[in-house]
């Protein structure tokens, strides 16, 4: 990819995971930050040596896509944050957050509304249709563990691009990611 | 009170509609998915449909053709995180009344405005 395709790809999806913030914001009533995205380009072996954020227990959710580029995002939270983004929407009497098909249920919602904010938007901008490859899942494992179990080959060059969301006053910290493998284009 | 269905494979997600609608009175029956939701639409035939669009076993685009091939005419308002401008252009053109945006803010009156007017239809 050139500097150019970079620039252009960052533009993309800096617009893209405010989507997702704004997403967010609406479900929590509560400011969120988003940082500036960080966009690298990395061999799918180097994934494991990547920050120590990747080799966190995650409570994540992933949903992959297919398009002009195909790929897999996810929503990753700590596993703290993701227990008080759960208490925060499960308020309903008839929902117990501490219950796991809550926590489940909640989870995979809020994964679902934000990657397909992120993916939804990339694809308006692009002005193409994105296909889903399966509906959002929601696993708790290592984030790379989880990124590599699309790829088959351990030297193929891949795009990771990801943005922290933070919304300080509920002490909520997730990851959005996307990994993308740009040449084998459809 | 009209019936509305509302087909959505996430339960959380039923729940928030159901806990909206039912404060205004409307009668809430509840899919997991569009195969159960088809065969809901026919044996029901509901006031409204809410419908979403990424499920399994069958999707909402699906579910909402099957539903109108059944020559069914309720209106049916697609509820979706699907933010795509081509999904929203292939639902309507399917004959989905409108087509919504999650998140649903719980206290907005968006969604109990939307239903409002599909069944003034």
């Amino acid at each position: 990819m050139s500097h150019l395709d970079l620039q252009s790809l960052h533009s993309t999806l800096n617009q893209a995971m405010h989507k997702a913030a704004e997403s967010l914001n609406t479900l929590l009533r509560t400011s969120v930050d988003v940082s500036a995205p960080d966009i690298q380009l990395v061999q799918a072996d180097e994934l494991e040596r990547l920050e120590t954020l990747l080799q966190q227990q995650q409570a994540m959710v992933h949903l992959g896509f297919s398009s002009m580029v195909s790929g897999t995002s996810v929503l990753a939270f700590q596993t703290d944050s993701a227990t008080r983004l759960v208490k925060q929407l499960a308020h309903a009497p008839s929902m117990n957050p501490d219950e796991p098909m809550i926590r489940t249920a909640v989870l995979t919602e809020v994964g679902n509304i934000l990657l397909s904010a992120v993916l939804g938007d990339m694809a308006n901008q692009w002005q193409r249709h994105l296909l889903y490859t399966c509906v959002p899942t929601y696993v708790e494992d290592r984030l790379a563990h989880v990124l590599q179990q699309d790829l088959n080959d351990p030297h193929a060059q891949i795009i990771l691009a990801h943005t922290h969301l933070h919304a300080p006053e509920l002490d909520i910290n997730g990851l959005l990611l996307l990994l993308c493998h740009p040449f084998e284009a459809t | 009170m009209p019936n509305i269905l509302v087909i959505d494979d996430s339960w959380f997600q039923r729940a928030s509609i159901r806990s909206i609608l039912e404060e205004l009175g409307y009668h809430i029956l509840e899919a997991e998915n569009g195969r159960i939701g088809l065969l809901m639409a026919v044996k029901h035939e509901p006031d409204c449909v809410l419908l979403d669009v990424l499920m399994p076993e069958m999707d909402g685009i699906t579910t909402l053709r099957k539903i109108r091939e059944q020559e069914l005419s309720m209106p049916i308002i697609m509820v979706t995180a699907d933010t795509q401008d081509t999904t929203k252009q292939q639902c309507l053109q399917l004959g989905a009344q409108q087509v919504l945006h999650k998140p649903i803010d719980p206290d907005g009156d968006l969604l109990p405005t939307v239903v409002q007017q599909a069944l003034a239809r």
